[in-house]
């Protein structure tokens, strides 16, 4: 698996507009369902999944990185979609860093393996402090789809 | 100072979703308070237990028999401690 398997391009953000930790998720969540994800679900019962994840430790890794994620039954494959935060989010980080890059991630109920993979994956494109600063500076979905694909891990 | 030999011991991952970033994430904090090397093997993957991402990175299914190495002092304390963690399903929330 790679991420380009699982990110919905035409939902990344390479400027999102809110400024903090439930209010970049909220943002990147709408983003999905404009690409036609989610349907004829309620969206806040996404983000509480979400924002609940969050509330029993910070999936601010490191690194200005966060990889908020829930698991959630709108959806019948792992997605998910990449924001930058040029300005940086407070997100409770466990080196207390704020957060520039972030991956939301959405699974189905009972496909564990998937989102370890996914989550594995995030990590491993991004294990070169160079890969996360030139994401940090891309300013559009091509800059940062090329930066990806360029850093896939070779398994 | 004493010479140790590592102590290694299986574990079953009862985590009903694997050892995803919440249990790794728990299981490399209590890692940390020991002074040991403490290593997670699955298959031919080898992680510092002191790193959540490392573990992450075994993707270990529930299920999956995990190894751990322990080499140090307080040796005995530390494996009988993170044993019990991957042994634990981790509650409602996992």
């Amino acid at each position: 698996m790679s991420m380009t398997d699982f990110i919905v391009w035409d939902a990344v953000l390479p400027v999102l507009r809110e400024t903090t930790r439930e209010g970049v998720i909220r943002e990147m969540i709408q983003s999905l369902h404009g690409q036609g994800q989610f349907p004829n679900t309620d969206l806040e019962d996404i983000v509480r999944a979400v924002l609940r994840r969050e509330q029993l430790g910070s999936t601010g890794i490191g690194r200005t990185i966060a990889i908020p994620h829930s698991r959630h039954a709108s959806v019948g494959k792992l997605i998910g979609t990449i924001g930058i935060a040029a300005n940086g989010i407070p997100f409770e980080s466990i080196d207390g860093e704020a957060v520039h890059v972030l991956v939301l991630l959405i699974s189905p109920q009972d496909r564990p393996g998937d989102h370890l993979r996914a989550l594995e994956n995030v990590v491993q494109t991004m294990r070169d402090d160079a890969v996360v600063d030139s994401l940090r500076k891309a300013t559009t979905t091509d800059e940062i789809r090329r930066i990806i694909e360029l850093n896939r891990p070779k398994h | 100072m004493a010479i140790t030999e590592p102590i290694r011991q299986s574990v079953v991952v009862a985590n009903p979703n694997g050892l995803h970033m919440r249990p790794a994430t728990r299981f490399a904090q209590a890692a940390r308070k020991f002074r040991a090397k403490i290593e997670v093997i699955h298959e031919d993957k080898r992680a510092d237990g002191k790193s959540a991402m490392e573990l992450v990175f075994l993707i270990a299914m529930p299920g999956a028999e995990l190894w751990i190495e322990v080499d140090g002092d307080d040796a005995e304390i530390a494996v009988e401690a993170l044993l019990g963690l991957l042994a634990d399903p981790g509650g409602d929330e996992h």
